[in-house]
């Protein structure tokens, strides 16, 4: 099983060609996208931090246990980190598998189990006030 | 005595001032007591800690080999 975390401090690219064997029978792909409102607040984007040694840590374990449970052919993982303005993408998943039912699922709890354990956190850009 | 870096993070930095300093300590002193002795008043409630980029609990000795240990708010990631 081929696994990759990746954290970029800009725009999220997402690598063009499937790296797996001619065994993967499916591929999910996750976006998450910064929205314009946290809260009732609208915001002009997200920023985000991570402790980054534990997060590639914490990564690393999870996307090991959930393949335990799951098994899959190959995961990628790309966070970004900074500012991300409303739009553009904080995080994309890709996971190759046999069959649809684990890409799903490996995908979903993943993605459950990155907001339980994985330190990084998002704080509210707030827009700027023009001058006067 | 061992010299271990505290780092904190998002929130807890907030709270604390700094993001990260260097704490002299004995081995069996828990990140509870040094974090008591450093930032007097600080609430860990709802942070959690990790010592060299491992969860750990609050009352478990740091131990002779820690060189990092972080304050954890919740996360938020994706």
């Amino acid at each position: 099983m081929e696994s990759e975390v990746i954290f970029v401090t800009g725009p999220i690219t997402a690598p063009e060609k499937c790296r797996a064997s001619r065994e993967v029978g499916a591929v999910v792909e996750f976006s998450g996208i910064v929205r314009e409102s946290e809260g009732a607040e609208k915001i002009a984007g997200l920023s985000y931090e991570a402790y980054e040694p534990m997060a590639r840590r914490e990564f690393d374990r999870i996307i090991a246990e959930l393949s335990a449970r799951h098994p899959i052919q190959a995961v990628l993982v790309i966070h970004r980190l900074g500012a991300v303005p409303v739009g553009e993408a904080s995080l994309l998943v890709r996971v190759e598998a046999k069959h649809r039912g684990q890409a799903l699922a490996f995908c979903g709890a993943l993605i459950d189990r990155m907001k339980e354990d994985v330190p990084i956190w998002k704080s509210p850009l707030g827009h700027a006030t023009p001058p006067n | 005595m061992i010299s271990v870096k505290f780092l904190a993070f998002a929130q807890a930095a907030d709270r604390l001032g700094w993001r990260d300093t260097l704490v002299e300590c004995a081995p069996d002193e828990t990140p509870r007591t040094i974090l008591a002795r450093i930032a007097p008043g600080f609430d860990p409630a709802n942070v959690r800690v990790a010592v060299n980029c491992e969860y750990s609990a609050w009352d478990d000795a740091v131990g002779p080999l820690a060189q990092e240990v972080a304050l954890l708010p919740p996360v938020s990631g994706g």
